[in-house]
């Protein structure tokens, strides 16, 4: 397994305002793992992903890709390194489908530089292999969740970074389309860093799982070893259990719902 | 609306037969009657043909109707341009150039210079006084809303300074006196009467700039309709982009407004239009807003020139009307859709 | 009691008429004049020494600019009006602001409406001035006048070959007096046909190919203010408008042809005289 380290978070603060949301905050992903981002709402998940695609800046710390500072890539050398996918989307005033996808060139093509004719198959591909045929040509607004959702990430795979980072991908879609999702990033040959809100997918895809609250980064590592009752019961507050899944090897979480 | 690939194929070519054939019908419409014989007759003898021509008939068309044919095309172009790029930089499909008080500042500028030089004012004053005026409005637009981050603050700040430049103008016209104040609602309502061979230079050279450039960044701006923080993961200078466009529009506005007079909506309703027809080259959508912006504007002359027997409507009127039913339409739309 | 209410009727009517009477042959010596005509036509009539406030630019004769202003197009200062104590306001239909008028008569000061839409008008005012200023023998003699002169001028050039013009009213944008405005009443004295005769329209906005396919044979400018709109370079280019070829361009002050004042004679002299240049010319 190459452990590379793709991305290093190095004491990471970061303040608004007099607010400290990100306090001392150290990790590194190495390339190939998919990392997972869990923790209470307001503990700083998509504050910290912000620091990682050049949103916020960080007020103490740095985050560094392949070695050097994010900070001192051009905004594009960043953008072909990192690709984001969030999880509200605008309405991309009319764009179709093929459109949005197209945007994951961005990044690749100078001014005046048109889509090529190997761009325009390389659209095509992924929108077949996405199963996005018979949407192509619609209007993005009018896609369901799944379906916008899916257009994200064939426009981050035409963006080909080495590092794609989600931002709770899953949390506006029925549960056969999250699976579907992630089963695909799965697949894919990028590194991935996403949040999740539930817990039994993180468990269930990540490599590792970096869990935060606070702004603190409390503990990294394998599902196993993050994913405890005892862990859970602190930060969640709230009982559960946690077994090995039944069909697989990797943790599962069961909530206690009564009192 | 279905958009097959036959609409698809079709756009394209309709758009160039419109593009070659309006000029060459819409001359033929002026208080002098002139027929299409006349006309294809004198424009065969300009391109070195040998042709029998009626001398005043040839100077009314080419000295008087083509340069107003093709200020009107530069001005539904350049405004339609313009008021498609706004609304792409600000993901709000009802921005226009208007909205951003570019319109209302320009004529402004222009209103002041001829209210207080008085009739003596030249032409090259007033285009000077509208350009300024253009430029101050992009100033305090800019001062209200910070370097383009927020999009909402932009709209407002564009809004306050459109009503206060309105209301000054309002002001200066009702201080004139009436002739003086009929000499300022011409910028007001605008008008290609002016149309010239030598005042075209301008306007054209600004479009064709501000064209390019805008195609050059066609890529970023395509971005930018992914959300700000989209675009910047896909390696848009997005604060830099929303105002250089914004300025870039200005200069294309303000140098429109100068020479034409203050023309509303078209800014508003044809990138809107051309969005739903050719939703599915949206790539094309700063040019096809351009072509048909273009090719409106000269029928929308023709109507000017032709609605009163034996004088002239300011065009701005028109587009008023067109612009009002537009709404219109589209509220009709939203309420049916709903 | 019938008969004592209807005695008393009778008598209030009397003496109400008595009063108005009374009223109106107060002697009239504060006039405000609220338009540039009727200060000429006042100071025509000997008596511009009791005008004590007009508007903005009545300035003919020289002496009425002296006299203080109280508004100009844009409204009346009523106020202002209303302590001057005036005796009589001279207010212009078509010049003053109809929300003015009413509101200076419903405060119940003595407002005449002066309307002159033709130039028939203008002594038959003078004459009413005359009436209820008490100079009637000089209105009467000044009105007479008027009308000798005009019909003299009229006389002079009804057997006259009719003149084609075009009066360009403003420059930018090209605007025309039309056949419809009472301004053309002018030049019809003196023969002259309006190329621009639409009814509908008195001051039609137009462009050179309306004014190019009609063809006058003579262009009148007149001044604003004293000033003159930028010049006739634009239509140098066009000599097939026969008035450009043959340099039959004239320039007439604007004040003898825009005011309802006994001036509106000479300014139709000096169109007169330009229509016999222009016949000559031919």
């Amino acid at each position: 397994m190459n452990s590379k380290k793709l991305l290093t978070v190095d004491r990471l603060t970061w303040r608004i305002e007099d607010k400290e949301i990100l306090s001392d905050v150290s990790f590194h992903i190495n390339k190939g793992d998919f990392v997972g981002l869990i923790g209470p709402n307001g503990a700083g998940k998509s504050s910290l992903m912000r620091c990682l695609y050049r949103v916020n800046k960080p007020t103490e710390g740095s985050v560094s890709f392949d070695g050097q500072n994010i900070w001192q890539y051009t905004a594009k050398q960043n953008a072909k390194n990192i690709a984001v996918i969030l999880q509200d989307h605008t309405d991309q005033l009319g764009l179709t489908v093929s459109d949005v996808i197209s945007q994951g060139l961005t990044p690749h093509k100078h001014l005046f530089e048109w889509d090529t004719l190997d761009d325009r198959k390389q659209i095509q591909n992924l929108i077949v292999e996405l199963d996005l045929y018979q949407l192509r040509h619609s209007p993005f607004s009018l896609l369901s969740g799944g379906e916008k959702q899916r257009v994200m990430l064939a426009r981050a795979m035409l963006q080909n970074p080495q590092l794609l980072i989600m931002d709770e991908p899953t949390n506006h879609l029925d549960v056969h389309y999250q699976v579907e999702l992630l089963q695909k990033v799965k697949k894919l040959d990028m590194t991935v860093l996403a949040s999740f809100h539930d817990l039994n997918l993180a468990a269930a895809f990540c490599d590792s799982i970096l869990l935060i609250d606070n702004g603190r980064l409390l503990t990294f590592g394998t599902p196993d070893e993050v994913i405890t009752e005892k862990n859970l019961n602190e930060i969640f507050n709230t009982e559960v259990v946690v077994d090995k899944h039944p069909l697989y090897s990797h943790p599962r979480i069961t909530y206690a719902y009564h009192e | 609306m279905k958009y097959t690939a036959i609409t698809n194929a079709l756009i394209i070519p309709v758009a160039l037969v419109l593009l070659v054939l309006s000029p060459l019908l819409s001359v033929c419409f002026g208080a002098a009657d002139v027929s299409f014989n006349d006309v294809f007759a004198i424009v065969y003898r300009a391109l070195g043909g040998d042709a029998e021509v009626d001398a005043i008939k040839e100077r009314i068309v080419l000295e008087l109707r083509f340069p107003r044919i093709i200020l009107a095309f530069l001005a539904g172009a350049g405004l339609s341009l313009s008021g498609a790029v706004l609304q792409t930089v600000t993901r709000n499909p009802l921005a226009d150039p208007y909205l951003f008080g570019i319109s209302s500042g320009a004529s402004f500028g222009a209103v002041l210079v001829i209210a207080s030089v008085g009739t003596a004012s030249s032409m090259v004053s007033i285009t000077g006084g509208a350009f300024l005026g253009g430029a101050l409005s992009v100033l305090l637009v800019v001062s209200l809303a910070g370097m383009g981050v927020q999009i909402e603050r932009m709209l407002l700040a564009g809004v306050a300074v459109q009503f206060m430049f309105s209301s000054a103008t309002s002001l200066v016209l009702y201080l004139s006196d009436p002739q003086a104040a009929a000499s300022l609602l011409f910028w007001i309502l605008g008008s290609f009467t002016r149309a010239s061979w030598d005042n075209l230079l301008l306007p054209f050279v600004v479009i064709t700039f501000c064209l390019l450039v805008f195609l050059a960044f066609s890529r970023p701006l395509r971005a930018i309709l992914a959300g700000d923080e989209s675009a910047k993961a896909l390696g848009v200078e997005v604060y830099r982009l929303r105002i250089g466009m914004l300025l870039l529009s200005s200069l294309l506005t303000a140098t429109l407004v100068a020479s034409c007079g203050g023309i509303g909506f078209v800014g508003l309703m044809v990138p809107h239009i051309v969005r739903r027809i050719l939703i599915n080259h949206s790539q094309y959508t700063l040019i096809g807003s351009a072509v048909f912006g273009g090719i409106f504007m000269i029928w929308v002359d023709v109507l000017a020139r032709m609605l009163m027997e034996n004088s002239e409507l300011p065009v701005g009127v028109i587009t008023a009307a067109m612009g009002s039913m537009f709404f219109l339409l589209v509220l009709k739309r939203r309420t049916a859709s709903a | 009691m019938k008969l004592l209410t209807y005695i008393l009727c009778l008598s209030f009517t009397f003496a109400s008429f008595s009063f108005a009477e009374t009223i109106q042959s107060k002697p009239i010596n504060r006039i405000i004049a609220l338009s540039p005509h009727s200060v000429e036509m006042l100071f025509t009539l000997g008596v511009g020494d009791r005008i004590i406030a007009t508007t903005k630019f009545s300035n003919f004769p020289p002496q009425a600019e002296d006299i203080p202003r109280v508004g100009g197009y844009n409204g009346i200062q009523i106020e202002k009006i209303l302590a001057l104590n005036p005796d009589l306001i001279i207010a212009w239909m078509d010049g003053n602001k109809i929300q003015d008028i009413e509101k200076m008569e419903k405060l119940g000061l003595n407002v005449y409406r002066s309307q002159t839409r033709s130039l028939d008008n203008i002594p038959n005012e003078m004459i009413l001035f005359g009436e209820m200023l008490g100079v009637q023998a000089v209105a009467l003699s000044r009105a007479n006048a008027f009308n000798e002169r005009l019909k003299k001028i009229r006389a002079e050039n009804k057997e006259k070959p009719s003149v084609k013009f075009f009066y360009q009213l403003w420059d930018e944008p090209l605007r025309a007096v039309a056949a419809g405005s009472w301004i053309n009443s002018v030049m019809s004295a003196c023969g002259g046909i309006n190329v621009f005769n639409d009814p509908n329209f008195d001051y039609p906005e137009v462009s050179i190919e309306n004014v190019l396919i009609t063809s006058p044979e003579a262009f009148i400018i007149p001044s604003h203010h004293g000033t003159y709109t930028a010049g006739v370079e634009k239509w140098k280019k066009w000599p097939e408008i026969p008035a450009i070829a043959n340099d039959q361009i004239y320039f007439i002050d604007g004040d003898l042809l825009h005011r309802f004042s006994t001036r509106i004679l000479d300014g139709m002299e000096q169109v007169c005289d330009a229509f016999d240049k222009v016949r000559a010319s031919k």
